[in-house]
């Protein structure tokens, strides 16, 4: 298989221009004749649905919270990019395309990226004309603030809720268009297959998780905008839902999964508190615009008080290592220095099981005598009263404690320039695919990936390839979705049978958190070598084996059943797994959020190797256990100079 | 999906509440001119009954206010039972465990308390203004001074009435204030204000009010060789 | 961080399904750490109703970001929605709370007839997106917005609807009034938008058909008793009704 990008022809900057000249148009007396299901409703999958809803298609969109309302998109807290300039500070969609493939580490590629860079306004205006409450300036204009690491500010955002306010602008147009009956809304439905006739995506098979009824859903084409895989780890940032289930479900069906090795670990999350603990909990990295990191020196007590250490003994680690970036270094590289601090066994804080004592310090104790206690709450008071309900510390008084946990994933399904997958018909937006963020993603650039996909990506090519693909009619009594549903069905009653049998033992729960927490994180995570992979490697389908044959999931499958949900989404994750050590094995380079120990410079930072490894690798699925073909698509930067990413 | 032409604002709860605002402010506003007209007991025989004799002479202000009060309580009680049977049926199964944190005596006091007035006011229209001999023997039409006198020297008539305006005060308290919310004319710069003004002006109700009867038991208000 | 732990008694409203007869059963669980929130508190009791094959089975309740933002977890406890303690979901509640206080819990779904309870904790709440449905938007289309900066707003109204714009729809409000209303939900959605230039041209028919859904679903109305302000997981005033009661009055006497 050869991977065509179907990159535009013509100057960067005139690709997206050719490109939607060149598409072919659905006339608008057609448009209500084309169904098309969207899968996920967060910024991508609701943008996209409000949006083809108003140009007269037909839409299914589906989600398995309650409302789309909740869709995870809404935890963002810090903001959206755009290449406005309104600061006059330098900004272009130049500059913001050239941050974003230097933060990606060189590994995405540039025309999407350009793409991107320049819808980015388009998203802007679009929100405040929805009623967006951006943070304005007295004069009225909208405000901005610079952002992990920027040295413009063009983040534009809504107190510390920025992703919930874009969700809901998003949710509400999408609300339109369910009232006028031209979006048919599926909350409470998870997608457990994708349906393919004649090698296109024709359809999904959906559970309703209040009646457990397994039902089939036909269209003219399938739209994935599910979300990433962090909860792969068990303990992340995602919300407790997040899934892999959608895309692994498609990447079994023949969609090849990309980069799965690139996972993003946030810098500044609370530390684990204990071993019931169920999620981690991210404070936005705002934070270090006023805070200083730091560990004790060599030699202290790590459980002193951090009050009492004297400032000799103080280690400013990241304005000591990258005095020119200092405490603003990007995600990956705050993250692998607080851990290398931590496993040097200067981490701070309680210790959890057996494990080092796993934090550092970000204190604000200098920011707050210099612009006063009043200034830094009104900055960042309501991220200061979160940490204190969760830890019952005071972080005005002493210094917070942070440590990175999972955050975001870059990889995903393959998509070409359409965002549509090998699979013709299967279109991916937002976190679900691979596409903008290359090896590492940079802040409040998710939001702004999210909706660009979403209002003005996939209203186009999904027009084109309606436009462009003569479709048969298919209905949900074609063959390929009994065949589908009869393999959803055994799945769940293959989860259901070792309870049956009375050999159930094990709770999914204790199953996912192994499988995250002792494997993944152990070596799939913020650092990861030849011989932990190899070892993950040999421990998943181990793992596996115990979960089909032990694992307990109470109740039936023919109503509300949690356990049930959990278990299917933690038995693809044991699948899944394998693809991403696998990925993270073969690809023996670092880059971005990628760090192989054996591929590093002198001072420990992460070492591309060009030469071996520009490209992105694309998985195909060949069966459970079985090793997937690796599928290679070269990256070329004709407008980027590849170099070695450095913030000292 | 419901459409600007259905929407009827006056058959709305939030309509209904607007009704119940108006036709409280009408009472409210009956229920001080009332207080301050009894006051003038306190200025004698003479004052009070020409008092009356002022108002049954001059029927227009008379039967015109009174038309106007039948409504305003008329619209006041069917909104208020019209809305009570939609809080019920949007609650049918209730909480095991209960517990409040916002609400007050006065506001959760609405609507048993507006039961009592009802029956209150039903009682002293009998009593003071119909004259109906069960609650008042000694009632002579006109003799507005010496009807009241007669009533409260008897102290479980007194008590009966002190009853009744802490009702009064409870439902002003909060009722006063909840015009402002509910007529859309409050905000954050004036609720505190509002707050005040409306507990004040029950409370001024309370105490004028209640001034009388007590002042009638315990003597203050002259009874001897004015009424036999 | 506390190191001790304790022991409580929990009172859960257990229901199989929809229209089901449900109950409030009684468990024992020792060993709650007061760092664990208030759901990963549930988590442990299910996994031990796990262990244990229970025949209840585990506890259903809804929950998603346990960060407080995506408002899906939502229970009653003791009587008070999201529990005890102010401006907290009950994701971000933690059992320090009530480590000094009672052991003993009573935890029921929000009760509303337009919320029917859907297994156990979990209740229906999609009446609030057809609130939404009904006009809690901006007309327009993808595409055609003017300039960000084209319509200037001041710092004061901007932060005033972002103050109302907070909402998370978790229902928590509905589940405190005494009157189970909605108006909490409605008023902010309203407010939100009546205060952007954005939202003038919809104002006040958005108002009135929004209303019109919330008491086609079956809420209770507005006394003022001020609970849902103070169970508000993010402390939205009620300062909202009055601006959606004043719309909506000014909406009646339009023609338009």
């Amino acid at each position: 298989m050869t991977l065509d990008a179907k990159i535009p022809d013509g100057p960067i900057e005139k690709k997206w221009d050719n490109a939607r000249f060149q598409m072919k148009l659905v006339n608008p007396a057609n448009k209500r004749k084309h169904r098309v299901i969207v899968v996920g409703s967060g910024l991508a999958g609701g943008a996209a649905a409000a949006s083809l809803g108003e140009l007269g298609y037909n839409v299914d969109c589906f989600c398995y919270q309650d409302s789309p309302r909740r869709a995870h998109s809404i935890a963002a807290q810090g903001g959206i990019n755009a290449a406005k300039n309104y600061q006059n500070d330098g900004d272009s969609v130049w500059r913001l395309f050239y941050d974003t493939v230097k933060g990606g580490d060189y590994r995405s590629r540039e025309a999407n990226v350009y793409r991107l860079a320049q819808l980015s306004v388009n998203i802007i205006d679009q929100c405040v004309a929805q009623g967006v409450p951006f943070a304005r300036e007295y004069g009225g204009v909208l405000a901005n603030r610079s952002f992990g690491g920027a040295q413009v500010s063009r983040t534009f955002y809504c107190r510390g809720q920025t992703g919930q306010q874009l969700l809901l602008g998003a949710y509400q147009a999408l609300a339109r268009q369910i009232a006028v009956g031209q979006v048919r809304m599926f909350p409470r439905s998870e997608m457990l297959d994708l349906v393919v006739v004649d090698g296109a995506a024709r359809g999904i098979i959906t559970r309703d998780m209040v009646s457990g009824k397994i039902e089939a859903h036909a269209a003219d084409c399938v739209l994935l905008c599910t979300g990433g895989y962090g909860n792969i780890f068990y303990l992340s940032t995602n919300a407790k839902g997040c899934n892999v289930t959608a895309s692994y479900r498609a990447f079994k069906r023949g969609a090849l999964f990309a980069n799965p090795c690139y996972t993003q670990i946030h810098p500044t999350c609370i530390p684990v508190h204990g071993e019931y603990q169920s999620k981690l909990t991210l404070m936005s990295e705002s934070l270090r615009n006023d805070g200083r990191v730091w560990v004790p020196k060599e030699g202290v007590d790590p459980a002193t008080k951090p009050t009492k250490i004297p400032e000799e003994q103080r280690d400013y680690y990241l304005e000591r290592i990258y005095p020119a970036f200092g405490n603003l270094v990007p995600r990956d590289v705050a993250s692998r220095a607080a851990k290398r601090m931590c496993d040097d066994g200067r981490g701070v804080g309680p210790t959890v099981g057996d494990q080092p004592r796993l934090g550092v310090y970000l204190d604000f104790a200098d920011a707050i005598s210099r612009l006063g206690e009043d200034k830094i709450r009104e900055r960042y008071g309501n991220l200061f009263h979160m940490y204190e309900r969760i830890t019952a510390e005071n972080p005005y008084h002493t210094p917070m404690r942070i440590y990175p946990a999972v955050h975001y994933t870059m990889g995903g399904l393959w998509v070409d320039y359409q965002l549509q997958s090998n699979l013709a018909g299967l279109f991916v937006g937002g976190e679900a695919n691979f596409s903008d963020h290359g090896a590492n993603r940079l802040g409040a650039s998710a939001l702004m990936q999210g909706l660009a996909d979403g209002y003005f990506v996939l209203p186009y090519t999904v027009g084109n390839y309606l436009g462009a693909t003569k479709l048969e009619a298919v209905e949900t009594s074609h063959a390929a979705f009994g065949d589908a549903l009869k393999d959803v069905e055994a799945k769940i009653d293959r989860l259901l049978e070792p309870e049956k049998k009375g050999k159930g033992t094990r709770s999914v729960d204790d199953f996912h958190r192994e499988l995250g927490t002792q494997v993944m994180w152990e070596h799939c995570g913020m650092a990861r070598n030849k011989e932990g992979l190899e070892k993950a490697l040999e421990r998943i389908p181990e793992l596996r084996e115990e979960f089909w044959s032990t694992v307990r999931v109470t109740g039936s499958a023919g109503s509300l059943n949690q356990q049930l949900e959990k278990a299917g989404r933690v038995a693809d994750f044991l699948e899944f797994a394998e693809v991403m050590c696998l990925d993270a094995l073969v690809r023996a380079e670092s880059c971005g959020g990628h760090f192989r120990e054996e591929s590093q410079t002198p001072e420990g930072e992460a070492k591309r190797d060009d030469e071996n490894f520009c490209h992105v690798a694309a998985w195909e699925f060949t069966g459970v256990g079985e090793k997937p073909t690796e599928h290679r698509e070269a990256l070329e930067f004709e407008h980027v100079k590849l170099t070695q990413r450095s913030y000292k | 999906m419901a459409t600007t032409d259905t929407f009827r604002f006056t058959q709305s709860m939030v309509g209904k509440k607007a009704i119940m605002a108006v036709s409280g402010t009408v009472m409210f506003g009956w229920i001080f001119v009332h207080m301050i007209g009894n006051l003038q007991i306190y200025a004698g025989p003479q004052k009070i009954n020409d008092y009356g004799k002022f108002l049954h002479d001059t029927p227009a202000l008379l039967w015109g206010s009174r038309i106007v009060l039948l409504f305003a309580v008329l619209a006041h009680v069917f909104s208020a039972l019209s809305l009570y049977g939609t809080a019920r049926s949007a609650r049918t199964e209730g909480y095991r465990k209960s517990n409040t944190r916002a609400a007050t005596v006065a506001s959760k006091s609405m609507r048993y308390g507006g039961i009592v007035l009802v029956a209150f006011i039903v009682y002293h229209l009998a009593q003071l203004t119909w004259g109906v001999k069960a609650t008042l023997p000694q009632f002579v039409f006109g003799d507005v001074y010496c009807n009241v006198v007669h009533a409260f020297k008897i102290w479980w008539i007194t008590a009966i009435y002190l009853v009744a305006q802490v009702f009064l005060f409870l439902h002003l308290y909060h009722g006063v204030w909840s015009v402002f919310q509910t007529l859309g004319v409050n905000s954050p710069r004036w609720d505190e204000r509002f707050q005040l003004g409306a507990k004040g002006f029950a409370a001024l109700v309370l105490v004028g009010n209640c001034s009388i009867p007590v002042a009638v038991l315990a003597g203050i208000v002259p009874s001897a060789g004015i009424c036999s | 961080m506390s190191a001790s732990t304790f022991k409580l008694t929990l009172h859960i409203w257990r229901q199989k399904q929809r229209g089901a007869r449900g109950e409030m059963k009684q468990y024992e669980l020792d060993g709650v750490s007061g760092d664990m929130s208030f759901l990963e508190m549930l988590d442990v009791l299910n996994e031990k109703l796990i262990t244990e094959k229970h025949p209840d089975g585990p506890v259903a309740f809804d929950h998603d970001c346990r960060e407080g933002i995506c408002g899906m977890c939502g229970v009653v406890v003791n009587g008070e929605a999201h529990g005890p303690q102010a401006g907290t979901t009950c994701c971000q509640l933690h059992m320090r709370t009530f480590e000094h206080g009672e052991h003993e819990l009573w935890i029921e779904p929000w009760r509303a007839d337009a919320f029917p309870v859907l297994k156990d904790l979990i209740v229906d709440r999609t009446a609030f997106d057809r609130i939404i449905q009904a006009g809690g938007y901006v007309s327009v289309h993808t595409g055609s917005a003017p300039d960000g900066n084209a319509i200037p707003i001041g710092k004061n109204e901007a932060e005033l609807s972002m103050d109302a714009a907070a909402c998370i729809g978790c229902g928590a409000c509905v589940a405190a009034c005494p009157n189970a209303s909605a108006m909490l939900f409605t008023s902010a959605k309203v407010a939100q938008l009546a205060l952007l230039p954005q939202g003038q041209p919809e104002r006040f028919t958005r108002v009135k058909k929004m209303v019109a859904q919330m008491e086609k679903e079956g809420f209770g109305y507005c006394t003022n008793h001020k609970e849902c302000e103070a169970v508000c997981p993010k402390e939205i005033s009620v300062q909202f009704i009055t601006q959606l009661n004043r719309d909506l009055l000014r909406a009646s006497v339009r023609r338009d």
